[in-house]
């Protein structure tokens, strides 16, 4: 059968355009000295690679990105199963109105999540209610490390477990019901329903690995979130702060004034960064049943 | 002198084979067969066979691995199916749900640039052709299974195709409506007269309209015949079992040239056949049972009334055999009877299930 | 008679966990709400209600319910614009990634050919790439041809958000009508272009709006192009969200705090409303189909 070629054409000029030119363009900057004091856009190698490999700051904001991805995408999974199971042990009516519910926040653009979630927004009424609603005295001192990463992953998993929460649902509902009632003449409890069933079933599937690898290719460029709650703890300025995500490192390096806008070390980042997304992106091509065929 | 007179309507495949991308075999694997002019074919085979695969190689949508397709004389295999001049119907009709009747048929006309001037007498005679001028307004999810099916030979037809392709178009109807549509695509058949590839897995459906059966299983084509020939002369003991209800009888057996030894009885029988192990096959309604002494002597194991026959279950040493009697005859169990044949229903194959001979 | 009230606790019990799910998603939501309802008196009580920063526990401001945010938002300020903007950006955007990838999509959907791995890989890697991969020689380019904040740089710019959800949105759709559907157009003689208009389109017609929406809302919330792109002329909503809707960039952090959640709770409803009409088809989306 014949192609028609001619339908793919403007389709291969926006992709050559909007992601090859500036991709090629962007290696090449990474391979040069450019930056506002040095207009040289002429390559001279990989030295900046190299230079990265023994940056510690770079190192720093990899291993809070790895952090992020790992604990949201868990967090997202956990939540997402658990919401699919309440959705689908519900009647239609319930089903329909709480998932609606659920799925809200995906539609809430990032940066307002940020605002949603920052310090003195949530924590505020939080803190209230514990020091002084209930008197216990304590509050969550949301500057410390380990709760503040904490509370960037519950943000991130606020927006994504829903979409966790729909794939499992798809999953759950394909699952035959004979399987369930055999069980339940075996006198199988729902715990041995959940753990010989429904779980092995949402784990071999492809769509939710899938699905986990795309957010996963999602959290390593995690970026409004991060972003915003710099500004409350004052640390955007600050290069290598406890928040850096590699995103907000580059933004960084970007916008501030102190570094004379040091292009070829921002792609140098970003092309590392990019090399991690495309070979999540072969993954999901790979696991995918529906992508290529 | 170039030759002038084309016959574009028969069709030949010339070692034709397709493997699909990832696939362990071929689904059509080194087939030979020629269509002729105004014939109705019918693929017949199990599903898997690549009946399908095979109808679909002909209408252009698959396209083969290796070997050629003709129409008349002219190498088809790159021609779009756009321009090969067949219509196919499909299993599942593959109406246009958005459209109407109407439009449905009307579809080929319009979507190829043709004039449409008399189109809409063209349409009406059609649709009333195949007594559907009166759903012509609605859309096909208003309409039964055997009404979408007309409305989709209906859109095959106004293309004056000279080739029609039909898989397994009655597959999705009920019992009774495909009776009726049978008969109506056979008289279809006459009145176009151009050549129809039909596939089905139905024998039913083989038997009732084909003027050849091309039998079809692995990929492989194993006999083309008219419906008598390869019921009766299968070249195959796997045909043989395929065809009929209930299927043939085969037994293993020793051959002397003078006498097969069936089941541990010795039976008079001429053959040519030299090889010792044969298979014997014979269809349940060939063999006979008789007050006489017969050939073969075996005791009735049970009985299956399927109304209009009873088949009898008839125990030869280690062997059963199925009987075909008529309905009001009465065996009791365990009842010592004696059968018989002719010599002629006797079908020999060798143990790998070639007809000898 | 004992195993229906074990029946009955265990609803009672997903009864309370489904609602208590349904606070934690709107709690910030319903924070955000009254926020922008409320405004602090005066400097000395900057803050609301009881604030921590680091170990200081801040003491309470006097604080009132008004809509002053709200109003001010919407009249006084230039909220309305960045409305617009964002509509602009956004509808534009998606038209032309429908142009360039609805015939991409059905071709796709359709056919095997070379390269169609090759253009399902960029497609993903549009949908995942982190935007500092493109953004400098967007940002050098658009300053080299005057495209820096201007509505088609805008536009073409969200290209690599919309591109690969409408191609792969539609392909999608498309696969989802049985073949035999368009065996039978090709059959008849049809052109890809007529099959396209004819067969395909006005099947998969709901599946295009819900990828419209779709791409439309994702490009809405878009941040990051926005905040480097974008400047006094073509802010976006969610940008102008994020750094108030006075000039001032800097001037949001405590000042303007209620202002800030009066604009995001406007800018959210937009989103939140369409996406909530497109939700059976969320997950295609986000996944760009891979996850079925």
């Amino acid at each position: 059968m014949k192609v028609p070629y001619i339908f793919l054409i403007p389709c291969l000029v926006i992709i050559f355009l909007t992601l090859v030119g500036p991709v090629l363009q962007s290696f090449l900057l990474s391979l040069s000295e450019f930056s506002l004091v040095n207009p040289s856009q002429a390559p001279v190698g990989f030295q900046n690679y190299i230079a990265l490999l023994s940056d510690s700051i770079f190192w720093k904001s990899i291993q809070v990105t790895l952090f992020l991805v790992f604990g949201s995408v868990v967090i997202e999974f956990v939540v997402g199963i658990f919401l699919a199971l309440l959705i689908t042990s519900s009647g239609p009516r319930a089903r329909s109105i709480f998932s609606s519910i659920f799925i809200i926040p995906i539609a809430i653009a990032p940066i307002v999540v940020g605002i949603l979630w920052s310090p003195n927004s949530v924590f505020d009424d939080l803190n209230t209610l514990l020091y002084y609603g209930l008197s216990l005295g304590v509050y969550i001192d949301t500057t410390r490390p380990f709760i503040y990463y904490s509370l960037i992953m519950i943000s991130d998993a606020y927006i994504w477990a829903p979409l966790l929460m729909l794939v499992t649902v798809a999953i759950i509902r394909s699952i035959p019901r004979e399987q369930y009632e055999a069980a339940e003449v075996m006198g199988a409890s729902s715990w041995t329903k959940f753990n010989k069933i429904t779980f092995p079933a949402i784990i071999s599937s492809p769509a939710i690995i899938v699905t986990l690898l795309l957010r996963m290719a999602d959290a390593f460029r995690m970026f409004e979130i991060p972003y915003a709650w710099n500004f409350w703890l004052g640390q955007d300025s600050e290069l290598g702060a406890s928040v850096d995500t590699v995103s907000v490192l580059m933004w960084k390096m970007f916008s501030s004034t102190m570094y004379d806008f040091p292009i070829a070390q921002i792609t140098t980042i970003a092309i590392v960064l990019l090399i991690m997304t495309l070979s999540i992106c072969a993954l999901v091509l790979k696991r995918s049943s529906t992508l290529l065929d | 002198m170039y030759n002038l007179v084309i016959n574009l309507t028969s069709v030949s495949l010339k070692n034709i084979s397709k493997r699909f991308k990832n696939a362990e075999s071929d689904a059509v694997s080194n087939v030979d067969l020629t269509i002729e002019n105004k014939e109705f074919l019918v693929i017949l085979g199990p599903s898997g066979s690549g009946k399908s695969s095979l109808l679909r190689l002909i209408a252009g949508l698959e396209e083969s691995t290796s070997g050629e397709i003709y129409f008349g004389n002219e190498l088809m295999n790159d021609v779009s199916p756009r321009e090969r001049d067949v219509s196919m119907v499909f299993q599942n009709f593959a109406l246009f749900p958005n459209m109407t009747v109407f439009e449905n048929i009307a579809f080929p006309i319009r979507a190829s640039g043709k004039d449409t001037t008399n189109l809409g007498d063209e349409v009406k005679r059609i649709a009333s052709l195949l007594q559907i001028e009166n759903l012509l307004k609605r859309k096909p999810g208003a309409l039964s299974g055997g009404e979408q099916q007309r409305v989709s030979l209906g859109r095959a037809i106004i293309k004056k195709p000279k080739i029609f392709l039909m898989d397994e178009p009655l597959s999705n109807l009920d019992a009774s409506l495909r009776a009726e549509l049978r008969a109506e695509i056979k008289k279809l058949h006459k009145k176009l007269g151009i050549t129809f590839i039909y596939v089905t897995h139905d024998q039913t459906e083989a038997m009732t309209m084909a003027d050849r059966i091309a039998l079809i299983k692995d990929g492989k084509i194993l006999q083309v015949d008219k419906p008598e020939k390869i019921y009766n002369s299968p070249n195959q003991s796997w045909i043989g079992s395929f065809l009929g209800s209930p299927p043939m009888n085969l037994i293993h057996s020793v051959n002397s040239g003078n006498s097969l030894i069936i089941a541990s009885q010795k039976i008079n029988f001429k053959s040519s056949v030299k090889s010792n192990k044969v298979v014997v096959g014979i269809r349940p309604e060939k063999i006979y049972i008789t007050s006489e002494k017969g050939r073969l002597t075996g005791s009735v194991l049970s009985t299956e009334y399927l109304g209009d026959s009873k088949i009898i279950n008839v125990k030869l040493d280690d062997y059963i055999i199925k009987v075909k009697v008529p309905n009001d005859s009465v065996f009791s169990n365990d009842h010592v009877i004696n059968l018989d044949f002719s010599d002629n229903d006797i079908r020999l194959f060798d143990i790998d299930g070639k007809h000898l001979g | 008679m004992m195993s229906q009230t074990n029946k009955n606790n265990s609803r009672y019990i997903r009864y309370i966990l489904l609602i208590f799910a349904s606070l934690w998603v709107l709690w910030p939501i319903s924070i955000m709400i009254e926020e922008g309802f409320r405004v602090d008196i005066g400097p000395a009580f900057s803050g609301r209600g009881a604030s921590f920063v680091g170990e200081f526990f801040q003491g309470q401001g006097g604080i009132r319910f008004t809509t002053i945010e709200y109003v001010k938002a919407l009249k006084v300020e230039a909220y309305p614009r960045l409305l617009v903007n964002s509509s602009i950006i956004a509808v534009s955007s998606v038209v032309v990634a429908i142009l360039a990838g609805l015939p991409a999509g059905f071709t796709m959907a359709m056919y095997k050919f070379r390269g169609k791995t090759f253009i399902t890989y960029a497609l993903l890697a549009m949908r995942t790439i982190s935007p500092f991969a493109v953004l400098l020689p967007f940002f050098l380019i658009y300053g080299r041809l005057g495209l820096f904040d201007t509505y088609q740089g805008m536009a073409f710019v969200y290209l690599i958000i919309n591109l690969p959800i409408i191609t792969m949105m539609m392909r999608g759709f498309f696969k989802d009508i049985p073949k035999e559907i368009f065996e039978a157009a090709f059959m008849s003689g049809a052109s890809d272009s007529y099959i396209l208009r004819k067969v395909a389109l006005p099947l998969a017609l709901p599946g295009l709006a819900a990828a419209a929406v779709f791409a439309f809302v994702g490009t809405w919330n878009e941040f990051f192009y926005a905040l480097f792109l974008t400047g006094t002329v073509t802010k976006t909503v969610s940008r102008g969200v994020w750094s108030g809707f006075s000039e001032s960039i800097e001037s949001f952090k405590i000042l303007e705090f209620d202002e800030l959640n009066a604009g995001g709770t406007l800018a959210i409803i937009p989103a939140v409303i369409l996406s909530l009409a497109v939700q059976r088809y969320l997950a295609r989306g986000v996944t760009l189909g891979a996850a079925e």
